[in-house]
Order: C-alpha cells, then sequence, then structure tokens
C-alpha cells in the first residue's frame, strides 16, 4: 500500500498535466494546429515507428551526438591527465581551457559549414568541441588530486609510466571524470540538435524543423516527446553506468 | 504547577525494513522555574531527542509535554534553543545575528540596537559587533548563538551539548560565561550533555538516562555550594558525585556501544 | 612578479594569434575559409562602428538578461519551496525531473510555431531551459542546509515561508550561485542557437546572415564577439559571486 502511494507521489503531478493536455484540446480550448492532441501525437509517433521513419532518424542523431561525444570523452581525458602530469601540456592548454569553457561553442558551428559544408562532420565537430571541455576539467582536477603517495607506492612496486595510467591514475579520477562526462553528455545532445537544424540533417532535429516549416504539428510533437525520452533514457543510463563502475569506490556512486 | 513537564513522553523510528526502534520510552519529569537541568547520558540515549521535542521541531508521537501549563506543538520564543554547532547564520555579522530574533518585534529600531549591544557587551564580544563568524573562534561563536538566544528573553533555554565542538581550555571558559549570565539573568535551563563534570559543575539536578530504549534512570541533586570557581570541583562532595554518576552512565556506555554493533 | 606571471600564463594565445594571421597568408591555409587575424579585427572595428554590432549585441543581451533573469525569479523560490515543503515537492518534483534530461533545444520548432521570430520565442527558450538547473541548484542547496540551522530560525518564531527566504535561500547561496553560473553558460548557448534559427535580428542572427552572404571576416568577427561576451559575463559573475560570498572567508 505504501508503495502504491509512493508510486502516486511520484508521478502523479506529471499525469496531471497529461489529463490536463488531453482535455484543453478535446474542448477546442486551444486550436489543434498549436497544440495537438495528444492521441494524434501518439499516433504519429506509432506511424513513424512502424515505417522505421522514426528508427533511422533516432539513429541518425544518435550516431552525431555518439561520436561527438566519445571523441569528446577519449581526447578529453587524454588532454585532462597530461595537463595534470605535463606541465609544458598544462601551459599551453590551460588558457584555451579556461577561455573555452564559458565560451558558447556553438557559435563556432557557422565556422565549421564553413569549412566543412553542411555534413555530418561538421555536425560531430561542434559536438566534440562543445562536449570537450567539461571532461578536460573534470580529468585535469580528477587527475590532479591522485595521491602522489600513491603514485609512488605504485613506481616503487615496479610500474611502468603507462602501466601506472592504466592500472592507478584512471581507476583513481574515475567518479569524477565520470562525472564530467555525465556533464559533457546533455551537451552533446544539444548541441547535435542544434546542429540538425541548421544544416537540415535527417537526424530528428533536422526533421522537426521539415515539420514546423510545413505546420505539421503533430510532427513537432512527436519529436518533442521522442527527445525527451532519448534524454531521459541517456540520463538513466549514465547513472546506472555510473553505479555500476563506481561500485568499488567510497564516494563512487553518488 | 512545574514550568516544564514531560509526561509519558514515548518516540519511536522506523529505519526502512525493519521493526520500529524506541528513541525514547515513558519518559516523565519535570523543571521547576530557574532550575539548571541536565540531561547526562551516552551517545544515542535519546537525551537531544526530549530536548527537540521540547523545542517543537519534532512532532511528539505519545504523551505530552507541557510548557507553563501548555502543551508543546512546535517552536517558539519562549523556548530559546543553543545547539552544538553554533547554528549561526554566516551571512551575517555578529550584530545582525543577535538583532535576528527582535527583527519582527514592534519596538523602536534605537532600541534594538541598544539591546543587541548589551548582549554584545553580555558575552564579551565587543568589537566584533561587525566581524562574520568564519572570522571568530569556536568559543566567540557559540557566545554569539547564546547571545542571539537570550536576547528574546526565552522563558527556558535549551542546550543540546552547546560545548561539544569546542577545546578543553574553551569549554571550561564557556563554563564560567554561563554560570556568570545564569548569575545575572537566572533562567531555567535544560542541558544535554554526556560529560559527567560539567553536568556536576552546572547543574541544580542531573537525570541520569539509559539507552536503547531512552528512559531516565535517575535524578540526582546536585547540592554543591556556591559555584565561584571550578575549585568547587576538587571538593570531596564534587567528587562523590562525578563517581557515582560515572558509574551510572558507564554501565549504560558498554551497552549503547554493544547495541550500535 | 604578477605581470610576469599573467604574461606566461596567458602566452600560448599570443602564439595562437600569430599563428592565425600568419597561416592565410603565407598560405599554409585557404584566407577564403580563414582570413588573418588582422583582416577579421578590420571587419570588427567596422562593424563596431556601423552601430551593427551594438544594436544586435543589445537584442542580444536584452533576451539573455530577460530570460535567466525570469528562470531565477520562478525558479529559485519554486526550488527552495519544493526542498521545503511536501506538497510543493509532490506538485513539482515528477515534472521537473521528467522534464529535466530533455535537450531543450528541442522546443525551438514549437516556439518558433507558437510565438513566431520575436524576441518572445527566444525569451522563452532562455526561460524554460534555464529554469530546470536553477530550480535543481536551489533544491539541492536548500536541502543541504543544516535543519539546526533552520529549526534556530524557527524557534525565534519565524513562519515558515520566512524562514525559506530569510534563511534557507541565502544558507544555499554557494551551491545556489554555482548553478546560476552554468545557467549563464547555457543561456548564452540557447540564445545563440535560437538566434541561428528563429530571429531577424541579434547577434547570432547577425553571424548567419554575414556567412550566409559570404562576409567570412565579419562572420569571424562576429563570432569572437559573441564568444567573448560568454567568457566575459562568466567572469563577471565570478566576481559578483566572490562579493557575494565574501562572509565565507
Amino acid at each position: 500500500m505504501a508503495r502504491l502511494i509512493g508510486l502516486i507521489e511520484a508521478t502523479g503531478s506529471l499525469v496531471a498535466v497529461l489529463v490536463a493536455w488531453f482535455l484543453a484540446t478535446k474542448f477546442g480550448a486551444i486550436g489543434a494546429f498549436l497544440l495537438p492532441p495528444p492521441g494524434d501525437v501518439l499516433a504519429r509517433i506509432a506511424d513513424d515507428t512502424q515505417s522505421g521513419a522514426l528508427g533511422a532518424s533516432l539513429l541518425i542523431t544518435l550516431r552525431t551526438a555518439g561520436l561527438g561525444f566519445a571523441i569528446a570523452g577519449i581526447l578529453g581525458t587524454a588532454l585532462g591527465i597530461a595537463m595534470a602530469r605535463i606541465r609544458l601540456v598544462h601551459w599551453f592548454f590551460d588558457p584555451l581551457v579556461s577561455l573555452g569553457f564559458p565560451m558558447p561553442k556553438i557559435a563556432f558551428l557557422p565556422v565549421f559549414l564553413l569549412w566543412l559544408g553542411p555534413t555530418d562532420s561538421a555536425q560531430i565537430t561542434i559536438v566534440a568541441v562543445s562536449a570537450v571541455f567539461p571532461v578536460v576539467v573534470a580529468a585535469y582536477a580528477g587527475a590532479q588530486g591522485v595521491e602522489k603517495t600513491m603514485l609512488w607506492s605504485a613506481a616503487s612496486l615496479g610500474g611502468t609510466r603507462t602501466g601506472l595510467l592504466w592500472q592507478i591514475v584512471l581507476p583513481a579520477i574515475l567518479p569524477q571524470l565520470f562525472t564530467g562526462l555525465q556533464i559533457a553528455l546533455p551537451v552533446a545532445l544539444v548541441t547535435t540538435i542544434v546542429a540538425e537544424m541548421l544544416t537540415g540533417s535527417d537526424g530528428i532535429g533536422g526533421v522537426m524543423l521539415g515539420a514546423m516549416r510545413f505546420a505539421d504539428s503533430p510532427g513537432v510533437f512527436a519529436g518533442i516527446v521522442v527527445i525527451a525520452a532519448l534524454g531521459l533514457c541517456v540520463v538513466r543510463g549514465m547513472e546506472v553506468l555510473r553505479g555500476w563502475l563506481l561500485r568499488g569506490h567510497a564516494e563512487g556512486s553518488t | 504547577m512545574s514550568q516544564i513537564v514531560f509526561d509519558r513522553v514515548r518516540h519511536g523510528y522506523r529505519v526502512a525494513g525493519k521493526p520500529e526502534m524506541l528513541a525514547l520510552s515513558d519518559i516523565s519529569l519535570s523543571v521547576e522555574q530557574g532550575e539548571f537541568v541536565s540531561l547526562l547520558g551516552p551517545s544515542g540515549c535519546g537525551k537531544s531527542t526530549l530536548l527537540y521535542l521540547l523545542g517543537g521541531f519534532v512532532p511528539i508521537q505519545s504523551g505530552q509535554i507541557l510548557m507553563e501549563g501548555r502543551k508543546v506543538t512546535g517552536p517558539g520564543p519562549d523556548r530559546g534553543v543553543v545547539f552544538q554547532n553554533f547554528a549561526l547564520f554566516p551571512w551575517k555579522t555578529v550584530k545582525q545575528n543577535i538583532a535576528y530574533g527582535l527583527e519582527r518585534q514592534a519596538m523602536p529600531a534605537a532600541q534594538k540596537v541598544e539591546i543587541v549591544q548589551s548582549f554584545i557587551d553580555m558575552v564579551h564580544l565587543r568589537g566584533f559587533e561587525d566581524s562574520f563568524p568564519s572570522q571568530l573562534s569556536g568559543g566567540m561563536r557559540q557566545r554569539v548563538a547564546i547571545a542571539r538566544t537570550l536576547a528574546v528573553k526565552p522563558r527556558v533555554l535549551l542546550m543540546d551539548e552547546p560545548f561539544g565542538a569546542l577545546d578543553a581550555q574553551t569549554r571550561e571558559i564557556m563554563h564560567e560565561e554561563l554560570l556568570g549570565i545564569m548569575r545575572r539573568t537566572p533562567m531555567t535551563t535544560i542541558f544535554v550533555t554526556h560529560d559527567v563534570r560539567e553536568a556536576v559543575y552546572l547543574s541544580d539536578r542531573v537525570a541520569v538516562m539509559s539507552s536503547r530504549p531512552g528512559r531516565i534512570k535517575e535524578v540526582v541533586t546536585i547540592d554543591l555550594p556556591d559555584r565561584t570557581g571550578p575549585a568547587v570541583m576538587k571538593s570531596a562532595k564534587a567528587s562523590d558525585y562525578v563517581e557515582y554518576l560515572w558509574s551510572q552512565v558507564k554501565s549504560d556506555a558498554a551497552h549503547a556501544v554493544e547495541t550500535v554493533r | 612578479m604578477r605581470l610576469l606571471d599573467f604574461i606566461v600564463r596567458w602566452s600560448p594565445l599570443a602564439l595562437l594569434a600569430f599563428a592565425w594571421e600568419l597561416a592565410p597568408r603565407l598560405g599554409l591555409v585557404d584566407p577564403q575559409s580563414l582570413p588573418p587575424l588582422s583582416v577579421v579585427l578590420a571587419a570588427l572595428a567596422k562593424l563596431a562602428a556601423d552601430g551593427d554590432l551594438l544594436t544586435n549585441g543589445l537584442q542580444s543581451l536584452w533576451r539573455l538578461v530577460a530570460g535567466l533573469g525570469l528562470a531565477i525569479l520562478v525558479g529559485v523560490p519554486l526550488g527552495a519551496m519544493m526542498a521545503s515543503s511536501r506538497i510543493v515537492n509532490i506538485i513539482a518534483a515528477p515534472i521537473a525531473r521528467a522534464l529535466y534530461p530533455m535537450p531543450k533545444s528541442a522546443l525551438i520548432p514549437v516556439l518558433l510555431l507558437w510565438l513566431g521570430l520575436g524576441n518572445a520565442s527566444k525569451i522563452m527558450l532562455i526561460f524554460l531551459g534555464c529554469l530546470l538547473p536553477v530550480l535543481m541548484s536551489a533544491y539541492n542547496g536548500v536541502r543541504g542546509v543544516d535543519r539546526v540551522m533552520l529549526w534556530s530560525a524557527r524557534s525565534f518564531g519565524r513562519s515558515r515561508l520566512d524562514v525559506i527566504f530569510g534563511v534557507a535561500i541565502p544558507a544555499a547561496m554557494p551551491d545556489l550561485l554555482s548553478g546560476i553560473r552554468s545557467a549563464l553558460a547555457l543561456s548564452f548557448v540557447l540564445l545563440v542557437s535560437s538566434e541561428f534559427l528563429m530571429a531577424r535580428d541579434g547577434l547570432g542572427y547577425l553571424i548567419s546572415f554575414l556567412g550566409d552572404g559570404g562576409a567570412y571576416a565579419p562572420m569571424f568577427a562576429t563570432v569572437i564577439v559573441v564568444a567573448s561576451l560568454g567568457f566575459i559575463a562568466d567572469r563577471l559573475f565570478l566576481g559578483i559571486t566572490r562579493r557575494m560570498l565574501a562572509w565565507r572567508g
């Protein structure tokens, strides 16, 4: 019984909003053009799923976001650790990172479009550029914090430089690094969608903007629902992954 | 009529999946006007919980607590509280902290300033009016907390291990400060502590509490001559009190450690 | 020597500036795609002199301030009350949790549909995009306030509302300001994105307008301006934060 009440509490207001949406459109309080009935939106999602259109555009979006995020993750981690351990690297990149971090990197999208054309590469590049900063900062902070004594013990036990890197440094910075990745992922998604809209790609962002141009409001709202669901899954997925990856760490699964 | 009456107060809490834990069982105690009563016991015996119930911060589940004849239902300025970690507002200066309780009161601003200054003087913090808590030592912060509470002239003073976060020397200084304040403005005080010597030195009566569930084992009246200084603690009488209370607390302290494991 | 430290710290930027100037001039990169820095700076001066930067810049800044300001005005009290009142929490938390992970740029088409190309659509996008981060940081900040501090305030006879606004929110300031700092960065991203896609003016619109017209040097210049504004805003905000949290010592 308590569990049922808990469930109602946790979802009640959300259900209420959906019901309000349904009622508002049912009684024509808001024009169907502005706010299509939830039924229409769900029907559109079902249609697109069946026809495979949804899957196709979702795949494109995921590919762009995923590749951009992966590049940002790998490069960012490498750079952050290098900055923490090699003074020259720190000297060169620190002003770039400090300067770039608070900048709206999306402003550079037209530049990449100029250089690379309205291609996937341009989109993946801007996603990677946007997402790399939180990763670098997190990896740097984490690597800096790795206790020197831990490194010295490992080194004296015969660890090589690269061995130390993989066996000591990376596991030690994992909590902080993962937090940086958790920040970078939504950034990657937001950037991907904007980039898709600007380049007219066939990913979900592009499809949504196209729907808007054809005054296809169910299409627009279907896109919102799909993206909201995507965002939810991705964030949840990261949380679950964090719990599993960091199960040994003390402050791990925050 | 006693000023404070605890009447068969019972308090439990539930941790998910486990049966209800009884923190306090059948607490009954009366406190007279002007008395200094200590709640003495090992960690986990519920003495702080009892104080929070009297303060009105935690809803009473069973039994009742009467404050000057009226049931306690929530916090109020009649029961001033001083906490172990001072609970000062760190973004406010010393002056602003002490003035907090007076803010909503209808009296001319000049009068409020006067009252605040008098309390700053009372706790010997003249010169630090515009300092922030982060700039003060532990002892000074606690003095600000005490001044802040007393500035609204509460009917009773509740203190939850107020000197527990201070080092030994500061604690002794604070004992003298507190006794000085009590002499100038006598106030009913309920004082929670696990330190036997502190209880004996400061109190008129000591309520010894046992743990799990919390129960008042015994109330000991401390009859020491005028406490004009720590020297009184060297007297044979004081030592006897300390030894006796220590033996009472010790058996429960061991028990408390066992049950935590 | 502080001046020397400053120079050493930021000198990589000077190196990059040199590279930017020389590479196109030496033909290492196509000067059409990357005009030399001096050419870009000259274009910047011209844009400033012509007033284009100012008019569009003010438009953009107004939208940002309005959107972010509204997000703070609504998000802080709401988040604080979510943390303090079970009822508010039950009503607001499920919606907030469900919508938080959604990339708010997905709202651009629908806002374009509803509010068109004017200020309203962009202010709304920034408001909606920044609302949840601000709200969540207020929520977490207030939740983290020591309950004993709140109890103290209550024991002085203050009402629940008084305690939330007079004690809980000030006590949560460090977390709150950190959350607003993130929201500030996000607001720039949403501003630029929305001005790329649904605007007739503003700095983002200016960038895409110049780019479409092949005027690449002014386009680069405007990009630099926008990026710098983001950086400057962040620095200013840090300064404000330092002053507001001076009591931390």
